[in-house]
């Protein structure tokens, strides 16, 4: 195939990852029929995380899609080339159409579209508008006029969960309901809140925006936004507008942001005045400031395109299409003629005015907006646990991490000395080559394991993949001593290790590293310590440095060396890092993979579930705590990880259900543990978690007493296993 | 972030697969994240081998980044107001040349420049030649797309049909 000029080469092999590059950019119509190309891209289109990549390019796009409320429903598809606007796809949403009530739509986020009866209340359906897959609501609790439909992923979940809530005039109070999708559960209420007048000036606009995680909606006073995380209302403060009376209050998205465009007029006759358009931008969420980023000046001959009812929707990143619903007035902004400033004063005209930027587009169009894109199907949200290792990672801010810095030093009296260490170059580098060619050889185990449990119920290869593990584990090499601090060390004890493990999940908490590469670390510094006799001031060093290994192996985006000398205070330098990195990668030969009681933890979880679908996120963060409790005991080095993993799910099912049985037959088998095996472990893990050793070192608990772990680390719990519970069964 | 290594006149040495030798500057590496975390860590003396990378692909890169570097040197010599003028224009050119490079290239030479990129880590380069394939990509059969990437169904026959009729509209 290739040009004649070329040596010959073979044709490379396209990585998995390459492939799902190319794919989220392949328009939704021809990536449909590559579900079918096999099965590994069928999964790919249909994954959760491939969804999410592709909202985001999608959003780029300058793509359209519009819903017109006559009959036969039907859904267009418009592309935008900076001219016209051009019909590419179009399909019907109600094939067999009996006879509709009016019905309403409204984006509800992520391309999905929401479409209720205005006559029957409490009904609605979901519409995919890319999968023509339409998945009917359950009949919502809280009914009343106006209400609203928001959707929006919880990120410590990984679930879709759309929220329909009902505002009262009456009572000045919203009422609100949730829906997890992929559930069969129904709407679930979460408490009114009261007072909160919330009142939409027209029961048509239903239509909230989507940004920054959470939904919103305006009622031309003020802005409130739902967090799906947190399941609770808040007002979102609107921008300080100045002196104009406002006469619409848009809100849209630009560039990804939450965005205002405001139009109010300059003169108080309606007739012949001039209006001004202003787009102002959230620049920080947490901090609610918002921008003026454009103003735009606008003669008009139309005293009514303003109107609060209009739609407007932004797309590839500045072109705003603003549509008056009941005056069929239609128009674009191309923000590009527009001088962009930060600053919140610009007088910049533009030539945009309603003549020139007409846009031409069928009658009866009762929605437009910007259509990310979404593929997802409607159930396809279920996979839990192997998801959040896909959670954004965000670096700390610096500031916020004086108290990690500090509490190593009160912990660990000797200050580390500062002999400095020289670094060899070219050992770096050959280190750097190893360490890529390595992970690459290494890349199918990882992958074998982090997937493994998600496809565990439907391939046939998990026993196989789990004996592996198992047989992996137990290689002599990948082992601790079991009684190092005794046999090789001389200065450190067993309370510094402690404490060092304390701290690393500190800082795993603060750069958000996830729980796999905690548990990396801490396999790197018992098989450093069985083999290398380290002085107690070096001991940190060794920590930031497997961490930083175990980083670089694990995580999407690792910290980097500078950030492992900060939060040690600055006690170590990057050279120094650096070559204990070194000297651990020799050590280890750089064979980073290793399996790890988190490894297992994925394997059992899933195992657990068995046949009931349904998750229990209550029960997996349990087991999550109570393996990282294991951290911290050096009694518990001397167990192997997937026997760890096995006691903590053992003392999860007893925590939570402690009249029954937490052993099982089928656990037994698929583990090849019986209670007996996990007496000690078990015990051990119970006294960690009742306190009962290590009191003064928090960092797990207080990790897991945290929101997003469900509090499990609160769980009060019987003070003593049975010992029944450790005889044999016999089922 | 601690930059101290890159300076604009010293030089690096690429070495492709085939052994051939390619010097680029550090400053055009820049735009290779596993370049750039090698001169961070100061790691560049001497030859860097790019074991997967081979010569016509190498060059290509090479080709693209001294490109995109040109064109932002060529940014920061304007003044302020001309620049913000020539910002669009230059956005359009740029565009203009990526899209002609890029269709310059068979389908192998893409699918090498693919591979290369994403090993070198340049994000652009990697999503231009990603949209490209994704161009290809658009309106063709499984069957076409199962032979263009050397890939074997394991779906059984009832299997297929059943996912042809999920989606069935997008086949008609």
């Amino acid at each position: 195939m290739g040009r004649a000029s070329y040596r010959k080469r073979s044709i490379p092999f396209i990585p998995f990852e390459i492939i799902s590059l190319i794919l989220v950019r392949v328009p939704a119509r021809s990536l449909l029929r590559l579900r079918c190309v096999c099965k590994d891209w069928c999964n790919l289109i249909d994954s959760f995380s491939f969804v999410r990549n592709q909202v985001s390019i999608a959003s780029q796009q300058p793509h359209v899609v519009l819903a017109p409320n006559n009959f036969p429903l039907s859904y267009k598809s418009f592309t935008f080339n900076g001219n016209v606007f051009k019909e590419s796809s179009r399909f019907p949403i109600v094939e067999n159409n009996k006879c509709l009530d009016y019905i309403h739509a409204g984006e509800v986020g992520f391309g999905f579209t929401c479409f209720q009866y205005r006559y029957r209340l409490g009904e609605a359906f979901l519409f995919n508008p890319l999968r023509r897959q339409v998945l009917v609501l359950p009949m919502a609790t809280c009914i009343g006029q106006p209400h609203w439909y928001g959707m929006g992923i919880d990120s410590t979940i990984n679930e879709y969960k759309i929220v329909h809530f009902v505002s009262s005039v009456d009572t000045d109070s919203l009422a609100a309901e949730i829906y997890t999708l992929g559930t069969k559960s129904p709407w679930r209420q979460i408490p009114s809140i009261s007072p909160f007048p919330f009142h939409s000036p027209s029961i048509d606009h239903i239509t909230g925006v989507s940004a920054h995680g959470d939904m919103h909606w305006t009622d031309q006073c003020k802005i409130i936004s739902f967090d799906f995380e947190k399941e609770g209302f808040k007002l979102t403060p609107h921008p300080d507008m100045g002196y104009n009376p406002v006469k619409s209050f848009l809100l849209t998205t630009l560039r990804g942001s939450l965005a205002v465009l405001s139009f109010s007029k300059t003169q108080a006759e309606i007739w012949d005045s001039e209006i001004q358009a202003e787009i102002w931008v959230m620049k920080d969420y947490e901090k609610k400031i918002w921008v003026k980023e454009y103003k735009i000046s606008m003669n008009t001959d139309h005293p009514k395109f303003w109107d609060y009812d209009c739609n407007v929707g932004a797309f590839s990143s500045h072109w705003i299409f603003v549509d008056g619903i009941e005056h069929d007035h239609k128009f674009l902004l191309d923000l590009y003629e527009t001088t962009r400033t930060e600053q919140s004063i610009m007088e910049n005209r533009v030539e945009s005015t309603l003549s020139k930027k007409r846009v031409s587009l069928s009658h009866s169009l009762e929605l437009e907006l910007p259509k990310r894109v979404a593929l997802s199907e409607l159930t396809n949200s279920s996979n839990v646990v192997e998801l959040s290792r896909n959670v954004q990672k965000q670096q700390p801010k610096r500031s916020s991490s004086s108290s990690s810095k500090r509490k190593y030093k009160e912990d660990v009296e000797n200050s580390p000395s500062n002999d400095s260490t020289r670094e060899s170059e070219s050992g770096n580098r050959e280190c750097k080559r190893k360490l890529k060619e390595k992970k690459e050889n290494e890349v199918a185990i990882v992958q074998e394991t982090s997937e493994s449990s998600s496809v565990l119920q439907k391939c046939s290869f998990s026993s196989s993949i789990y004996e592996h593990l198992r047989s992996l584990e137990m290689e002599v090499k990948r082992r601790p001593l079991p009684k190092y601090m005794e046999d090789v060390q001389n200065d450190i004890s067993v309370n510094m290790r402690e404490i060092l493990v304390d701290w690393l999940v500190e800082v795993a908490e603060e750069y958000n590293l996830v729980s796999d590469t905690l548990y990396l670390t801490i396999a790197y510094v018992d098989r450093f310590l069985s083999s290398h006799a380290l002085s107690r001031n070096k001991l940190q060093l060794l920590g930031v440095g497997c961490m930083l290994i175990a980083s670089k192996y694990e995580e999407i985006s690792p910290p980097h060396v500078e950030d492992f000398c900060y939060i040690t205070d600055n006690s170590y330098t990057n050279e120094e890092v650096v070559s204990m990195e070194t000297e651990v990668l020799n050590f280890l030969n750089f064979e980073m993979s290793t399996p790890t009681t988190k490894n297992f933890l994925r394997v059992f979880i899933k195992s657990t579930h068995d046949n009931s679908r349904a998750a229990d996120l209550r029960f997996e963060f349990l087991c999550c705590y109570l393996a990282e409790l294991s951290l911290l005991d050096y009694g518990c080095v001397q167990y192997l990880p997937s026997l760890v993993a096995a006691s903590a799910i053992f003392l999860s099912r007893f925590l939570i259900q402690p009249e029954k049985h937490p052993w099982s037959m089928a656990l037994q088998c698929f583990s090849g543990y019986k209670p007996t095996e996990l007496k000690d472990c078990v015990l051990a893990i119970h006294d960690l978690h009742m306190d009962r050793r290590i009191s003064s070192l928090q960092a797990i608990r207080e990790k897991y007493k945290q929101h997003k772990f469900k509090h499990v680390a609160t769980l009060s719990s019987p003070s003593e296993v049975p010992a029944r519970y450790f005889e044999a069964i016999n089922e | 972030m601690s930059t101290p290594s890159v300076s604009v006149n010293r030089v690096l040495k690429l070495k492709s697969s085939d052994g051939e030798i390619f010097e680029v500057k550090q400053t055009v590496a820049v735009q290779s994240g596993v370049l750039k975390q090698m001169m961070e860590d100061g790691c560049t003396e001497g030859e860097i081998p790019l074991n997967n990378v081979d010569s016509p692909t190498l060059a290509k890169i090479i080709e693209w980044c001294n490109k995109h570097h040109d064109n932002d040197v060529e940014g920061r010599v304007l003044s302020e107001e001309r620049e913000k003028e020539k910002e669009k224009e230059k956005a359009a050119d740029m565009k203009k040349w990526e899209s002609e490079f890029i269709d310059a290239l068979n389908r192998d030479e893409i699918y090498f420049l693919l591979t290369g990129s994403n090993y070198m880590d340049i994000k652009e380069l990697l999503d231009c030649a990603a949209q490209k394939v994704a161009d290809m990509v658009k309106g063709k059969t499984p069957e076409a797309i199962r032979e263009m990437f050397n890939i074997q169904s394991d779906f059984t026959e009832e299997e297929e049909e059943a996912i042809r009729k999920e989606n069935q509209w997008a086949f008609d």
